[in-house]
């Protein structure tokens, strides 16, 4: 995967044809200490029909979310992908917005992790658990919005950051999860300019 | 209702429906999950709320106790008393709950065997998946071994015999480096695509580790995934890696899936036994504080309902403890307190009624006693009331008069005081101290008093006062009748004077011209001695009858009526022209003037005054002694005393002075000392002073006499005097 730094306009206009518009990962790496998610590599693809992206994180799970994964609680991850306007008078519109929904699990008889993307339906299993993190924080060819649609004049933003999905845990996990920080793990937004 | 109570009732149903959501939020439920934080957030507000609520509350009942309110004490007591009802129970319940939340959950989730036997059933279940894992292995690696020799085109071939024979699901040949070389699978849809492995499966069997796993492939079960390293065939540049996916029989999968169904969710809930424990310590705490909290909250406001009757009946009571009577208190409420503040309000309203009667009563009782005061004031009678033990009670302004002195500095003390001072009253003092001895309870006597101001007769009569102890006493009426008594007798002299007159004067004018015919008949016959003797006896007897004649009109001129001529006159003119008169003659009186300038004009009868003054230098001529030349003093002074508003005119001689034996009767007619008069010119010149209203008094000096004659000046002239005067 090819990475570059983000918030810079990269490849100029080509014709008409695919044209890639922004291929970036995030300047500053996974190094954070805390538990969360930062993005590790990212590609923005535009084409005729629409704007494409693929995304990894690196995964920092909280002590707690580790010991919910080992005793089988599954862990939902939300990775939400939105385009934004800019307006420069009052707040940015968004245009569109969607999320991949991934869950993780450990299947205790063959000791192994097993990774559900949900739009898909598409399951995998990994004996390591890094392996595992890795797929269930990825999304390839996520479609963000059609091309039609950010062919006007503006600028337009496109977002993406991950959160672990507190509301698709267990209820009594639901209420610690909401109080406790250990459970608030998300990343920040990610921003690239689209070029119109 | 009043919007506190509002305010309080909205707050408390907010709480519960928040308390509600909340606990409605621990479910299993979207819309609550979401809500939960604001809920959190909500009442964590409500928290911070009450217990500022609380701490402003306590500080002003603090304040309040600092500054001694009334009913503070109570209130403090009674909020003390609802917080340790309210948290005592609550926290014991708190407590309870807590205890057997924490060991309830831990009990049902570590005390049951089923977790042992999960345990057991999945160690069991990989046991037996892992003797079937090496078996397989085993039959992989023969398999694979076969394989070795086999170039690449035939690969397809083989592998479908080998599959069908070791009755593998897939079987798969690839490149060390994960290339598909060829693949077999008992579904042909499925070779298109086999299920790879994960790179690092891959990498172990490249370092020449079989790898041997179970491995749940979506929808189509458990699979057995060996993968072995497998020779290349001759010449081949890298070795192959030969993949076997052996899926689990249909039962046996069943079975290890309901296992790891079984165990997957024991372990899950397990695990969120403590989470749980802590959500709902969490709500539970959190509906506790707010509950206790809004009970605490609660109890000052209960507490001062609760007190804000007594509070207003101990602030009552004070103020009608301090005269402010009828003072009403707000209602309240239908209860006991309700029915002790009425009561508090009809006393009050009742004492209040009390007081103003009794003000009423005292206002007439003062009234009556000004009344009375102002009668007794006016009576020309004197009044004075002793209490039982002889003490001066009340007198009035006439009594003083009577006595000549000032009683209200005797008032509270003994009659008998009244003595030290005024000697002459004692007669009077003794009379009444033998009266209220005495057992009559009405009396009434005439006494003389001999005092400064000459005799003095005075009808005292008296009564016992109603009354027990501290009551009762005596009044005692006084009345002067020193000048009635005199007036009376002035009037029977009168009377005699003019009856004399009248009887006297009839037959003295025959005696006179009997007499004068008796000479003239007479005297022509006889001589010598005869002669001599009828001349000298008619004469005696002509100049006795004029003497009696001149007698007769005196007595006439005492006894007429009054009629005054009055005139507004200066009185130094006419003391000064009465004076001219004695001037001339040698033997006459020395008559010196000691006369006021500023005397005022006076409405008098000049011819009267005129009277009066040849009277007096008359008198005083002839009380001096024979051979002596009368010198006389005659003074005027504008009086304008309390008592008296006039002019005083006095007449001093240097002559002997009165006798003591004339002085009480001085006024009286034929009271005289000297050899001549007639002895009416002292009564004339006291009818003629009575006759102006004025007074007549007359003393010893040291050398001589002074008689004193005061005419008053009065506002009020009576208008047939002013007419007769010709003003």
């Amino acid at each position: 995967m090819t990475t570059r730094a983000p918030h810079s306009i990269l490849c100029p206009r080509h014709a008409l044809l695919v044209t890639v518009i922004v291929l970036m990962s995030v300047s500053a790496p996974a190094v954070a200490a805390g538990p969360g998610f930062t993005l590790a590599g990212a590609d923005v693809r535009n084409d005729d029909s629409g704007v494409y992206v693929d995304a990894r994180f690196d995964v920092r799970l909280s002590r707690e979310a580790e010991d919910a994964l080992e005793s089988g609680v599954p862990l939902a991850l939300q990775m939400q992908v939105r385009v934004l306007r800019v307006r420069d008078w009052w707040w940015d519109s968004e245009l569109a917005g969607s999320d991949v929904r991934t869950e993780l699990r450990y299947h205790a008889l063959s000791r192994r992790y097993v990774v559900m993307h949900h739009d898909t339906g598409e399951q995998r299993t990994f004996f390591r658990r890094d392996a595992a993190l890795n797929a269930w924080a990825s999304m390839v060819g996520h479609r963000a919005i059609d091309r039609v649609r950010i062919q006007g004049n503006g600028d337009y933003v496109l977002q993406v950051r991950a959160r672990l999905d507190v509301d698709a845990l267990p209820y009594p996990l639901r209420t610690v999860a909401l109080v406790s920080p250990e459970w608030r793990l998300a990343s920040e937004w990610y921003s690239w300019p689209l070029d119109g | 209702m009043k919007p506190g109570t509002v305010f309080r009732l909205t707050l408390c149903l907010l709480l519960l429906g928040s308390l509600y959501l909340l606990s409605l939020a621990t479910r299993n439920s979207e819309l609550f999950g979401e809500l939960y934080p604001w809920l959190l957030v909500v009442n964590s507000v409500a928290l911070v709320a009450l217990v500022l609520l609380i701490a402003y509350n306590l500080w002003r009942l603090l304040a309040q106790r600092r500054r001694g309110q009334a009913g503070s004490r109570i209130t403090v007591r009674l909020v003390t008393m609802f917080i340790v009802l309210a948290v005592v129970p609550v926290s014991v319940v708190y407590y309870f709950s807590i205890q057997f939340l924490d060991r309830g959950i831990d009990a049902w989730f570590s005390e049951r065997s089923e977790q042992q036997a999960l345990d057991a059933a999945l160690r069991l279940s990989q046991a037996s998946f892992d003797v079937r894992k090496r078996e397989l292995l085993e039959r992989t690696e023969r398999s694979a071994r076969e394989l070795a020799d086999v170039p690449d085109g035939l690969l397809p071939l083989v592998l479908e015999r080998l599959r069908e024979r070791d009755g593998a699901s897939e079987m798969t040949v690839m490149r060390s480096s994960g290339r598909i070389i060829a693949t077999s699978s008992r579904e042909p849809e499925a070779a298109i695509l086999p299920h790879l492995p994960e790179d690092d499966v891959l990498l172990q069997v490249r370092m020449g580790r079989p790898y041997v796993g179970l491995d749940p492939i979506g929808d189509e079960g458990l699979h057995i995934r060996v993968l072995v390293p497998a020779a290349g065939a001759q010449g081949a540049p890298d070795q192959r890696i030969l993949q076997t996916l052996y899926a689990v029989p249909p039962r046996l999968n069943d079975l290890a899936e309901q296992v790891q169904n079984a165990y997957a969710a024991y372990r899950e809930v397990s695990y969120l036994s403590r989470p749980l424990k802590e959500t709902f310590t969490i709500t539970l705490s959190l509906v506790l504080l707010l509950s206790l909290l809004f009970a605490v909250w609660s109890a000052f406001y209960a507490a001062r309902r609760l007190v804000e009757p007594v509070r207003s009946l101990a602030e009552g009571t004070a103020a009608v403890a301090a005269g402010d009577y009828g003072r009403q208190l707000p209602p309240a409420g239908n209860d006991e307190l309700g029915f002790l503040v009425r009561s508090f309000n009809e006393m009050s309203r009742r004492v209040a009624q009390a007081r103003d009667e009794a003000k009423g009563s005292q206002a007439q009782v003062e009234n009556q006693r000004a009344y009375l005061e102002t009668v007794l004031a006016r009576l020309s009678s004197g009044v004075l009331a002793l209490d039982g033990a002889g003490n001066i009670r009340t007198w009035n302004h006439a009594a003083g008069q009577i006595f000549g002195l000032n009683l209200r500095s005797y008032s509270g003390k003994p009659l008998l005081m009244v003595t030290e001072h005024h000697p002459h009253l004692e007669p009077f003092v003794a009379l009444v101290n033998r009266r209220m001895e005495g057992q009559d309870s009405e009396w009434r006597e005439e006494l003389s008093l001999f005092g400064p101001q000459g005799r003095q007769v005075l009808t005292c009569s008296g009564a016992t006062l109603p009354g027990g102890q501290g009551g009762g006493g005596h009044v005692i009426v006084v009345d002067d009748v020193t000048a009635l008594i005199q007036a009376q007798r002035d009037a029977a002299w009168g009377e005699v004077a003019r009856r004399l007159a009248h009887e006297i004067k009839n037959p003295l004018t025959p005696i006179q011209l009997a007499a004068e015919r008796l000479r003239r008949k007479l005297e022509p016959g006889l001589e010598g001695r005869d002669a001599e003797v009828l001349e000298r006896s008619t004469e005696t007897i002509i100049q006795q009858v004029s003497a009696m004649k001149a007698m007769v009109n005196a007595f006439n001129e005492y006894a007429r009526p009054p009629r005054l001529e009055l005139a507004m006159v200066e009185l130094n003119r006419v003391v000064q022209e009465v004076a001219d008169l004695y001037r001339g003659s040698e033997d006459g009186p020395r008559i010196e003037l000691d006369l006021d300038e500023a005397l005022p004009g006076i409405l008098v009868d000049v011819g009267r005054i005129r009277q009066l003054l040849h009277n007096l230098i008359k008198n005083a001529v002839e009380a001096t002694p024979a051979g002596e030349r009368c010198h006389l003093v005659l003074r005027t002074r504008h009086r304008d005393d309390p008592g008296f508003h006039g002019i005083e005119l006095q007449v001093a001689d240097h002559g002997p002075g009165f006798g003591e034996e004339v002085m009480d009767h001085l006024f009286e007619p034929y009271v005289t000392t000297k050899a001549k008069g007639t002895g009416l010119g002292m009564p004339i010149v006291k009818k003629i002073v009575e006759e102006h209203n004025g007074s007549i008094t007359a003393e010893n000096l040291s050398a001589g006499a002074c008689v004193t004659v005061r005419l008053p000046m009065p506002e009020v002239v009576p208008l047939e005097r002013i007419a007769k005067g010709g003003q």
